[in-house]
Formats: structure tokens, C-alpha cells, sequence
């Protein structure tokens, strides 16, 4: 799909672009919604209802593009892989080929751990709930880890077109960054699945 | 900040003629606009809101609309159809037990997954009947609005959130032989919202609870700067009011066949007469604490009555009611909020009148629900709301929908890949690589799905189409760029494109569930060559059918006249008179007068007839036997 389409550093900069924000980690949810609402008013197909056909068309191409952007910027998970994006860090669909063996041990030790709590769950309700508000309280950390090592970039690294994509000249700085995500998305998704199963075991 | 269209909004000029705002209902449909003073609901030449949405084919003539095709339901009940509704957009194979309560049979159109009601001449999609119903009511609105019919070709059409892509499809299909053009099509649920007005008292979030006849729907949104936002949606196209007439009408025709050994639910004019009668039930029970449910077939010799409390009632009707319950709890955590985050609940749909579903709900988000729009009515007035947006004289408000169902494409193995999740915003794009398994493969053949579930084979297919001419590459080396594309209607295109090679190909979703364009033509052509028909003429004909009906099954009873209490056979006597004059009368007001009271006198009769019909069966005679000995009497 790369072919003749934006670099992915570019596009992730206009998911940013679109709402006319900075790419940042830091995003006031109110303030989004408003330019949510503010777009919505100026370009949903509503508004161009008896304009003819080429008109509806703009305005339905441009407000799905405003409601493919709103939940990348609005999810705090799913913008800090927007920025990755930016950063030319993407993720990939697997964490192995970085992750360490500490925090493969790490990982088995909390799938352990929702596997007992799943099995537990009819005897010991108390011992569910305190495993997923922990699981959410580490996602929480995580996310702030992120935030903040984020701002602390160096400008140059934030200067995207200077960072090649792939990975063998990758900055540790941006390395650290992605493993954070991977970590934060090995819990969201163990934390998920849990609740997943728990609403099919009924 | 954000960039603005270059084209300013302009409003809508009158000259194209009003666009009208329809909830077309499982029930009852209405049409309503929006004028200087508000929206209003468009009423008929008697003063009606509510336009019966049942449609009767008499054999050889025009088809008839509303009330007097009610009527004509016990008389000619298999070309007469109600719900087409929960018909439209399926196949036979969808239907499941709704197909064995049905006075008419269904089958699939040749070659293809789509209901039709088999008329014996000829097949009949519920689009057709759908289309009759809005036919109806763009005729009515000319006539309300003092405009020509040709000026008056646009409207809103409300649906089932829940509404998948070929109901969808099929109701704009219905719109089309009506002559109309679908401006836009609302979720009943979000029409609602926007008739209360609920931004201007300052609730943020809002849950729609909608439980009409037929189907049901909640709908979560957020309320802002007069913005509509529908965060999350859920629902059932199989449950409504219909549903717990059907526990009644279980229940009464169980008892009958108890106490007659007839099972009345064989016979499609009975069925359709129990289930009116059955909704009377249900209807008085919304106000007092017991109800009678009382079945009369003179001609059958059947005369039922039986007491409902609301108790079983509710017993009854919860695991109903649960489900919908369980469609609540799914907004919420789809939206990500708890039941004390919600600001209002709003009741819509007829069936929420029922004093049990009230209450249900008010427990279940620890407040009262507000229902003091018209429920009936409600959505057909956002319907209008909707329409002075599109059409430019409501400016300060907007509504922003999702898609109910996720959409998808099969991958090897039948699993499917999610394109666009179900509460996404539309409207929606979304893009999608995919690439082909065996070395040299030149077609890749797409199959689009619409539902939650991981199996191609569990989710609904909304069709397939095939990807050809691709060069011949080692397999995996091919990228098939398949892209979707739903628009404010909620309605899906998909588009592939091969990359390297630039082969596309493009599909609307449309041939599975519904009529080819051929067809619509020809229902169009149909349609407008009988539309001028006599109402009354044929009332007064079918009234007159069904007076010597009920007539000769009474009078060949009467040697029990006798049994009658005298004050009874007088009146019986006298109904029996003025029924022998009906072919002298003209007015069907007059004739359904007759015909009323004829049935009512006859009652006691019935009942005698029970006892009789009972005490024959001790006898060592079969109550099968004995009937149909009476019948072919």
C-alpha cells in the first residue's frame, strides 16, 4: 500500500495536521471533542445534502477522514503508536524480535496470572477484580512512562524526516520508546482477552 | 485550525417541494414535516396520525392501505400482510420461527436469498408492500400539504438502528416504487432524540430506549453545542410488541385447544383475528391490573374468554424484556460509561407503554425514563427535524451515527478480517491489503460480511464479488487494496484494486437480499398502472363477504336458539334481521356497524355451542371429527 501513498511518518503527522494539532502526547480530550464537533458542523454530507453529487462526495471523503483520525488521537494507546509512526518507529504485529528475555518472563508471569484469575473467578471474584485493576493501574503507568519519555526527545529525534525508516539506525532513544508500547499493548491485550473470556464463560 | 469547505452551506430552496420526514413502522407508519412552526405529524383526510402499516392484494384489484386493510385481514388473511417490516431484506432461511406464524407462505425469490410472500399468481416482496405504505403516505402529505403528488419526492426514512445493509438497502428499494428519493435514512432511535430536544436542557449523555413492534433498539449518545453524537448502538431486529402478543396468543390458543380440541393456530384467518385480539389484551393491560382476552369465531363455533393478570403477564414477557436489558449493558461498556453517567433515558416505540417495560428500565439506570412525547410519534417528528437540517431550515443542530454491525472481509480459512468495527462513525472509509494464496492466481474473489462473530459462516453475507485479471505473480506477491466505503446512509461500497497491476473492480452491496434493478422497474411500471382505486366499493364488497359469512355459520345453529336466554336470542334475532338487509345498504360504516353487533350477539350462542361441542366429544366422538362434520355441513 506504500506504493504512490505518503510515507507513514507523514501520514501519522497528518492525523495530527487534521485536527490542526501538533504531534504531542498530551491531548486535552474536551478541547478535542470540540474540534470534533466544530469539523462535523462544517463537513458532515448533512450539510451538502441538496448540493449535487460532487459536493456529498467531498464532504463524505472529508468527515470519514475526521472520524478515522478522532480515535487515533483520542485513545491515549492508540496515539502513542501514532506517534511511533511519526517518530518512523512503527510497531510490528509481533514484540519478539525486541523484546529481552526479562520482559519475555514478565509476560509468561502475567499470563500465568490471568489464566489462574479466569479459573478462580466463580470462588474468588475479589482476587479477578484486584488482578484487573492492576493490570489497568500498570497500563496507566505505562502510558505516563510514555508521555513522558516522549517530551523528553531531543529535537532531533523529533525532526522525523531525519529518522530513516528501519530499524538497524534506529536511536536506543526511540527503541526504549517502542518497548514501552509493546509492554503497554502486552497488558491491554492480556487484560482484554481476559475480559473477553470471562463474558463467554458467562 | 480546522480547514473549512470552500462552498458555503446554503439552505434548500421550496422549489424542489418539501421533504418529508417517515417513520415507517413495523406497526404503523406516519409521515410528519418540518414548517415554520416545528415539525408536526401529517394527519388523514379522518383525522388519523397513524397509518396501519398492513397492505391487502385482493385478488384482481388495486391493493389496499391502512385501517381498511385491516380489516380485511380475517377476511382474506393470506393476501393480506402486516410487519413486512421484520420481512424485508432477508431470506427465508433468516426467518426461523417467524415464518410458522405467518397467515401467508413464504418462499425465496428463484436463484436468490430473498422473502417473498407467495401470493399464488405471483410473488410479492415486502418491499413492494413497504412501498405501498409510503406510496400511501406521500399521497397523503400531497393532499395535507395542498401540493401535486409530483412535487412531493423527497423524504427521511427512519430505520432500525439495528438495521443491517440489505434491510437497509430493501427500504430504500420500498422508497423507490413509491416514487420517493431517500434524502437521507435516520436510526429511529437517533430521530427520536432529536424530536425532545434534549441538548437545550443541557443532558450530555442520553440513552434512547426504543421498543416498538417489531423490533428494538438503544442508542447512547452524547449531547453537545447541538451536536448529536451516537457513541454507541445495539439492538435486536426480532423483538418488539409482536413478540409478547405472541406469548399471549400461545398461551389463549393453548387453552382453546384444551378446552376444543381445535387448534385455531392452523387456520390463517383465526390466527390473524387471535393476534388483533391478543393485542387489545395487551394493550388494556398497560392500564389496569387484569385484562380480558376474549376470541370469537362465530364461524367456527369458537367463543373464547379469558382473564390475563399483569402477573403472568410479566412472567411472560421478562425474558423478553432481559434482552433488551442486555442490549443497554452493551452500549454502555461499548461507550466506556456506567449507568450513573447517563443524564436522561427517553422511552420510544408503542411498546413502551407497558407499564412493566417502564419500569424495567428506570431500575436498570436508577432513574425515571421520560416519555412525555408521544411515543408513537416521536420518531416520525425527528424524522422531519432531520429533514429541515438536510433540507437547510434547521441549522444549529446535527447528527452524527454509527454502524451498528461491524464489517468485514473472509480470509482463508472462513475467518473474517474486521474493515470497519461495529460504533464506528460514519461516515467510514476504510482500506485493507490483501493477497492471494496459490502461485499464478489471476481472480481473487471477495466476500463481504456484515456481524460480530470470528466465522465467516456466523456472520450475515452481504455478497461476493470477483477480482480478475490479475498478472500471474508467485502467490503472496499480489496486493489487493480492498477498500470500503459507508456513507452518512450507513450503506456499504467496496472497491479492490490490484497495486501493482491497477486491475480494479467495484461493487454496491446489493445483489444477495435484494431486487434487481430490472425488478424495481417493473414494480414501478405495476405500481402506477392501478394506483387510482375505490376504497369504499371495495369495502363495502368484503364488508358484505363477511356479513353472510358469519351469518350462514349462525343460522345453521339454529336449533340451539332455543337454549338462549330470552333477552339473547331476541338480539340475536334482530342482528340476524338487519344483516339479511346488507345488500341494501351502502354506507361500510353502517355495514361494520351490522357486523360488530352481529358478532357481539352472537357470543353467547358461541358459547353454547362450546358446551355442546364438548359434551359431544365425552361421547366417544373425536372434536376433529365433529368439527369437521360442521363444516362441511
Amino acid at each position: 500500500m506504500a506504493v504512490a501513498s505518503p510515507s507513514p511518518s507523514k501520514q501519522a503527522a497528518q492525523v495530527f495536521a487534521l485536527f490542526g494539532f501538533e504531534p504531542s502526547f498530551e491531548i486535552d480530550q474536551a478541547d478535542l471533542e470540540d474540534r470534533l464537533r466544530q469539523a462535523s458542523m462544517a463537513w458532515h454530507p448533512d450539510r451538502f445534502a441538496l448540493q449535487g453529487e460532487a459536493a456529498q462526495q467531498e464532504a463524505e471523503d472529508k468527515m470519514a477522514a475526521f472520524n478515522d483520525a478522532f480515535p487515533k488521537l483520542r485513545d491515549a494507546p492508540k496515539r502513542a503508536e501514532l506517534l511511533l509512526r511519526w517518530l518512523g518507529a512503527a510497531p510490528t504485529q509481533g514484540t519478539d524480535s525486541e523484546a529481552g528475555p526479562e520482559f519475555l518472563m514478565r509476560m509468561m508471569e502475567l499470563r500465568e496470572e490471568a489464566e489462574e484469575a479466569r479459573a478462580s473467578a466463580t470462588e474468588n471474584p475479589e482476587r479477578l477484580a484486584q488482578f484487573l485493576a492492576s493490570v489497568r493501574t500498570h497500563e496507566q503507568e505505562l502510558l505516563a512512562r510514555f508521555g513522558k519519555a516522549f517530551d523528553a526527545l531531543p529535537d532531533s529525534l523529533r525532526r522525523c524526516e531525519a529518522v530513516q525508516e528501519g530499524d538497524a539506525s534506529l536511536p536506543e532513544a526511540l527503541k526504549e520508546l517502542r518497548r514501552m508500547f509493546y509492554e503497554l499493548r502486552y497488558y491491554q491485550r492480556t487484560r482484554e482477552q481476559l475480559q473477553e473470556a470471562l463474558a463467554v464463560d458467562g | 485550525m480546522i480547514e473549512l469547505p470552500t462552498i458555503q452551506v446554503s439552505g434548500g430552496t421550496d422549489q424542489q417541494g418539501p421533504i418529508l420526514g417517515i417513520d415507517l413502522g413495523t406497526t404503523n407508519s406516519l409521515v410528519a414535516v418540518h414548517d415554520v412552526g416545528g415539525p408536526r405529524v401529517l394527519l388523514d383526510s379522518e383525522g388519523e396520525a397513524a397509518l396501519p402499516s398492513v397492505v391487502s392484494f385482493p385478488q384482481g384489484s388495486a391493493p389496499v392501505v391502512g385501517r381498511y386493510a385491516l380489516d380485511r385481514a380475517r377476511l382474506d388473511p393470506a393476501r393480506t400482510v402486516h410487519s413486512s417490516k421484520r420481512l424485508i431484506g432477508k431470506g427465508v432461511q433468516d426467518l426461523g420461527r417467524e415464518l410458522a406464524t405467518l397467515p401467508y407462505p413464504i418462499v425465496d425469490a428463484p436463484g436468490r436469498s430473498l422473502a417473498m410472500i407467495d401470493l399464488g399468481e405471483r410473488l410479492l416482496s415486502p418491499a413492494e408492500v413497504s412501498g405501498q405504505i409510503l406510496a400511501e403516505l406521500r399521497r397523503r402529505a400531497a393532499a395535507s400539504l395542498k401540493r401535486p403528488l409530483e412535487e412531493v419526492t423527497r423524504a427521511v426514512i427512519t430505520v432500525p438502528a439495528y438495521f443491517d445493509d440489505a434491510q437497509r438497502q430493501a427500504t430504500r428499494e420500498a422508497a423507490k416504487l413509491a416514487g420517493l428519493e431517500v434524502v437521507r435514512m435516520v436510526s429511529e432511535p437517533t430521530a427520536a432524540a432529536l424530536a425532545y430536544g434534549l441538548d437545550k436542557e443541557g443532558a450530555e449523555h442520553v440513552v434512547i430506549y426504543d421498543l416498538g413492534g417489531g423490533t428494538f433498539d438503544v442508542s447512547l449518545l452524547q449531547l453537545k453545542d447541538g451536536v448529536y453524537r451516537v457513541l454507541a448502538t445495539a439492538g435486536d431486529t426480532y423483538l418488539g410488541g409482536d413478540d409478547f402478543d405472541r406469548t399471549l396468543v400461545l398461551h389463549a390458543a393453548r387453552e382453546i385447544q384444551e378446552k376444543t380440541g381445535t387448534d385455531v393456530l392452523l387456520d390463517p384467518a383465526a390466527r390473524a383475528a387471535l393476534r388483533m385480539a391478543a393485542e387489545r389484551t395487551k394493550i388494556a393491560l398497560s392500564s389496569a391490573e387484569e385484562a380480558e382476552l376474549v376470541y370469537h369465531d362465530p364461524s367456527a363455533g369458537i367463543a373464547y374468554r379469558s382473564t390475563v393478570d399483569w402477573r403472568t403477564f410479566q412472567q411472560a414477557i421478562a425474558p423478553l424484556l432481559q434482552r433488551t436489558l442486555d442490549c443497554c449493558t452493551r452500549v454502555l461498556q461499548d461507550a466506556g460509561l456506567s449507568p450513573d453517567q447517563i443524564n436522561e433515558v427517553v422511552l420510544v416505540g408503542g411498546s413502551t407503554r407497558i407499564p412493566l417495560v417502564k419500569a424495567a428500565v428506570a431500575q436498570f439506570f436508577g432513574r425515571p425514563a421520560r416519555d412525555e412525547l408521544n411515543p408513537d410519534q416521536v420518531v416520525a417528528l425527528g424524522a422531519a427535524v432531520q429533514a429541515g437540517v438536510l433540507g437547510g431550515t434547521v441549522r444549529d443542530l446535527l447528527l452524527l451515527d454509527v454502524t451498528p454491525l461491524s464489517l468485514g472481509i473472509e480470509t482463508l480459512g472462513g475467518a473474517v478480517s474486521k474493515l470497519i468495527p461495529r460504533n464506528t462513525a460514519i461516515p467510514a472509509q476504510a482500506q485493507e491489503a490483501f493477497t492471494t494464496s496459490v502461485d499464478g492466481q489471476t481472480a481473487v474473489t471477495l466476500h463481504v460480511l456484515q456481524g460480530e462473530r470470528e466465522l465467516a459462516q456466523d456472520c450475515r453475507s452481504l455478497g461476493s464479488f470477483v477480482l480478475r485479471g490479475i498478472p500471474p505473480m508467485p502467490a503472496g506477491l499480489p496486493q489487493v487494496a480492498v477498500r470500503f466505503s459507508l456513507d452518512a446512509d450507513g450503506m456499504l461500497r467496496v472497491r479492490a484494486k490490484e497495486q501493482r497491476s491497477s486491475v480494479s473492480s467495484e461493487i454496491e452491496i446489493q445483489p444477495k437480499h435484494g431486487l434487481t434493478d430490472q425488478e424495481v422497474e417493473s414494480m414501478l411500471t405495476d405500481a402506477w398502472e392501478n394506483a387510482e382505486q375505490d376504497l369504499t366499493t371495495r369495502r363495502v364488497v368484503d364488508l358484505r363477504a363477511q356479513l353472510s359469512t358469519v351469518r350462514a355459520a349462525i343460522e345453521k345453529h339454529r336449533e340451539l336458539f332455543a337454549e338462549l336466554e330470552a333477552k339473547q336470542q331476541e338480539r340475536l334475532v334482530d342482528a340476524l334481521d338487519e344483516a339479511a338487509d346488507a345488500g341494501k345498504i351502502e354506507s361500510p360504516d353502517r355495514l361494520k356497524g351490522i357486523l360488530d353487533e352481529l358478532e357481539e350477539a352472537s357470543f353467547p350462542l358461541a358459547e353454547r355451542l362450546m358446551t355442546f361441542v364438548a359434551t359431544e366429544a365425552v361421547k366417544d366422538r373425536k372434536v376433529s371429527e365433529l368439527l369437521d362434520s360442521e363444516k362441511s355441513a
